[in-house]
């Protein structure tokens, strides 16, 4: 599965991309490149999806695909499927149907979630047991904190709560291939048993560990995106991270949003923060990404925003240099990313 | 407190019964507001007998532990104990977090803080506000020069001890040599001391020494030994790499066993995980390093096999006493190829800066009269490829002669040279101190007399009977071994049914 993302990501960039901006892009990087790029190629719902990969492990990934002849680099060092690599994405084109991934959106509400519903799991099951004293198999603070207080609000009984989650696990599941469902169950930890490692996963299924994550984690988005439908799963609903749509924001553009917001110019801001006006501008553009309320009109004119939007889309390219070269000279590349952020409002 | 009592609090706090050898004296010392030392084997509960006390006691217990892992386990076991006012202080935690635990310091009854957090002036300065019952001092043998870990944060130990104006210490370890038992109370200056220590030597453990000719007889040698006694083993090594890949091997090799690896480069976790795992009986092998281990208390493991001689006495011991905790037999294997002493060799060199490196770095901090030490640490760990361990040892040095002050090194006052020789002469010390560890611990490989004899002769004067057999020069004979053979029962579920039985429905 993790091989047919890459190979995505990489064909939708065309050419036009380092394999690194994939690596940014699978582990979410909060730039505003990043950002820029997910929303130009179509690739958002990879955003973040997998914020532990490391980067060596990527890069072995990387070299099988281009040991494999499915991928190869452009002079600029830019990276391209090749007919190899395109017969085999036509060939699985029927899986990516089955792939429910919303990371831009959703990438750290899933995490949290996947994460409530392990330790959500290890807890009821060890309580129904009468088996009080155990290790929480998942270690992060924000989760034992999240998991404990649903548990202190909610009235029913431990049996009742797993009779519950039982049913609703076995109407979602149900959509997946038996090997994703083993896979998924055999990640889990209860008082029954511990959960197995990715590695560990792979071993068994004959897959890489890349690819048990990604198995593991489209469930767990599939699950989220029912429940953010409105799908009535009592159980798993209490899961989900009450804090809602957590803005995609690095903190330091929510301080220059804070202070656009007061009125102030972009000279007047960098002067404020000690920053450079580039920096202050590309602040900017990654909140057109998320704000409609400011008035962009400000920092590109309604003409000029058209003119930006109309040559990209003859030049079918999203390379800045190529629409910056084809534009008159005035327009610069700050308005031409901010034409473009906008595109995606 | 009356002896009834104690019981009956071990009985409400803990769940257990009744004292395990060595508890009840040390706690009682320790409620009488002595100064303790004591020596305890590993697994033996050394923890107990200062969370009795915390809570207990009025005041404020302070456990200084040099091991993150361990403390946040021991938190962990606490809370779910139904004990929660405890806390683990270390450079993890968000500065949000460390700034409200500083606030209401008074309200722990135990708090735990890592060596590092020592070097934390404001952390001191409200523990020396607050109501000290007892200063505990945990793995002291750290605090020892001659100390198999010497670790330079525990020197500072002694300036915290008295500005928290000397409450009561408790200081436990599990390995020390009567060499370094010294040590630890010239240094703490401990005056009147109740001592406790305890034999080391396991009678329930018996010693073999398998030399091989070849490398890859070891794997093969393990590999053999395991199919004949399927029973619950850990197997150290002293390289990562090698751990993951004799793992791959006896994976291939031993279809009917679970093996696993474990080292300190897994993400948190599959570190939890896999310990858990081995803990439930999932796994019936681990190969591991010296990561693994601690916090660990797995009451039945069978077998320990070293595939690499660690690098001394003390860590060895440290490793079997993992064997047989329930007091059943279990047996040591350490395998020895003639090259394996370069290894051990290695390793010093890794953790020590050699003297071209030291001379680079002061060649760049000697070019300017004042720098802050995160700049120097940058530099460092730039041009040794990340040797934590080395630049630890250096800012230590530096630290000792009063180069650095307040995170600002200032050259103006000192020579060069003069500097140069000084920790020339530190690291030359150091490595003589860590060969001669390495020589100890090879004479043990290739001795001829009673291994049992000559591994307990730096600790105590004598050893135990052991309850089954001593070792390959005394009476061990594998046809003898009789280790309760474990079957792993699988079944096949389908979906369905794996889900029912996850969520406990329908049995
Ligand atoms: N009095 C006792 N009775 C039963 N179990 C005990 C007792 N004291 C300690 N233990 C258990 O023994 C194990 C080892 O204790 P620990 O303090 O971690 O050992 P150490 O630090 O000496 O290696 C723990 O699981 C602990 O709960
Ligand atoms: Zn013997």
């Amino acid at each position: 599965m993790f091989t047919f993302i890459l190979l995505n990501c990489i064909s939708k960039l065309n050419g036009e991309r380092t394999v690194y901006n994939i690596y940014h892009l699978l582990t979410g990087k909060k730039s505003t490149q990043t950002i820029q790029d997910s929303f130009a190629y179509q690739l958002t719902e990879y955003f973040g999806i997998y914020p532990a990969l490391k980067r060596s492990d990527f890069q072995i990934e990387v070299d099988k695909l281009d040991q494999l002849d499915y991928i190869d680099f452009n002079k600029n060092g830019y990276v391209l499927v090749t007919s190899e690599g395109n017969e085999i994405l036509a060939h699985h084109q029927k899986d990516f149907l089955q792939y429910h991934f919303q990371g831009m959106d959703h990438s750290k509400e899933v995490l949290i979630f996947a994460n409530s519903l392990i330790l959500f799991i290890q807890t009821c099951t060890h309580i129904a047991a009468d088996q009080r004293s155990f290790i929480p198999i998942i270690d992060e603070q924000e989760i034992q904190k999240h998991v404990k207080n649903i548990w202190r609000n909610i009235p029913d009984e431990p049996a009742t709560l797993l009779n519950q989650l039982y049913k609703e696990l076995l109407m979602l599941l149900d959509n997946f291939s038996t090997s994703h469902i083993h896979m998924f169950l055999d990640r889990l930890t209860s008082v029954q048993k511990i959960g197995s490692t990715y590695e560990q996963l792979a071993q068994q299924y004959h897959l890489s560990k890349h690819d048990t994550y990604c198995v593991f984690m489209n469930i767990v988005y599939f699950i989220y995106m029912q429940l953010k439908k409105g799908a009535n799963y009592r159980v798993l609903k209490l899961l989900m991270p009450q804090r809602e749509k957590a803005t995609r924001l690095t903190a330091s553009a929510k301080n220059t949003f804070l202070l656009l917001k007061k009125g102030y110019t972009i000279n007047q801001i960098a002067v404020m923060r000690q920053l450079r006006v580039n920096t202050i501008q590309d602040h900017i553009v990654e909140i057109a990404y998320v704000d409609r309320e400011v008035d962009w009109s400000v920092f590109v004119s309604e003409m000029t925003r058209q003119s930006i939007i109309n040559t990209t889309s003859n030049l079918q390219t999203n390379k800045l240099k190529e629409i910056k070269q084809s534009l008159p000279e005035e327009i610069s590349y700050f308005q031409i990313k901010l034409a473009l952020a906008l595109k995606y409002q | 407190m009356a002896t009834k009592n104690l019981e009956a609090a071990l009985q409400q706090y803990f769940g257990y019964t009744s004292f395990r050898d060595g508890q009840k004296e040390i706690i009682q010392s320790v409620l009488n507001q002595k100064n303790v030392f004591a020596v305890l084997p590993t697994g033996s509960g050394k923890s107990i007998c200062y969370q009795l006390p915390a809570m207990i006691q009025k005041g404020t217990v302070i456990v200084v532990s040099p091991l993150l892992s361990l403390m946040v386990d021991q938190v962990k076991k606490m809370k779910a104990l139904g004990m929660k006012n405890v806390i683990a202080i270390n450079s993890m935690l968000s500065i949000h977090t460390k700034k409200t635990v500083l606030k209401r310091l008074n309200s722990y009854d135990l708090i735990y803080v890592s060596p590092e957090m020592l070097q934390n002036q404001l952390l001191i300065e409200k523990l020396s506000q607050a109501n000290i019952s007892l200063f505990v001092v945990d793995e002291a043998h750290c605090i020892s020069q001659w100390g198999h870990e010497f670790r330079p944060d525990y020197l500072r130990l002694k300036e915290v001890y008295e500005k928290l104006q000397q409450p009561p210490v408790l200081a436990l370890t599990a390995t020390a040599t009567r060499e370094v038992q010294k040590d630890i109370m010239d240094t703490l200056e401990l005056k009147e001391v109740s001592t406790h220590i305890h034999a080391m030597d396991k009678p329930n453990i018996s010693f073999v020494v398998n030399k091989v000719v070849h490398i890859a007889e070891k794997t093969s040698g393990i590999s053999e030994l395991l199919q004949q006694y399927p029973v619950p083993t850990m197997i150290y090594f002293s390289s990562k790499k090698e751990a993951e890949s004799v793992c791959y091997e006896l994976q291939q090799k031993l279809s009917s066993l679970r093996i696993a690896y474990y080292h300190g480069d897994l993400d948190t976790d599959d570190r939890l995980l896999i310990q858990q795992q081995f803990m439930a009986n999932q796994l019936d092998v681990i190969c591991c390093t010296s990561a693994f281990g601690m916090g660990i208390d797995k009451s039945d493991v069978r077998l320990v096999i070293h595939y690499h001689m660690p690098t001394q006495i003390e860590s060895f011991i440290q490793e079997v006493g993992r064997a047989g905790r329930d007091g059943q037999p279990c047996i040591s294997v350490l395998y020895y190829q003639d090259s394996d002493i370069v290894i051990p060799r290695r390793l010093i060199d890794s953790e020590l800066p050699d003297f071209s490196l030291i001379r680079y770095v002061l060649n760049y901090l000697f070019t300017q009269s004042i720098m802050d030490v995160k700049e120097l640490e940058t530099f460092f760990l730039q041009v040794s490829d990340n040797a934590e361990t080395k630049w630890r040892f250096l800012q230590f040095q530096l630290e000792k002669i009063g180069l650095i002050q307040q995170h600002i090194c200032q050259t103006s006052m000192f020579e060069q040279e003069d500097v140069l020789k000084r920790l020339e002469t530190v690291i030359y010390q150091r490595t003589v101190l860590k060969k001669r560890k390495i020589q100890e611990m090879l004479q043990w490989v290739q001795t001829s007399g009673c291994r049992r004899k000559e591994l307990y002769k730096y600790f105590q004067p004598n050893v135990r009977t052991p309850i089954h057999m001593c070792c390959d020069h005394c009476d061990f004979d594998w046809a003898e071994v009789a280790l309760e053979k474990r079957l792993r029962k699988e079944q096949k579920w389908n979906w369905k049914d794996k889900l029912a039985h996850l969520l406990l429905q329908g049995e």
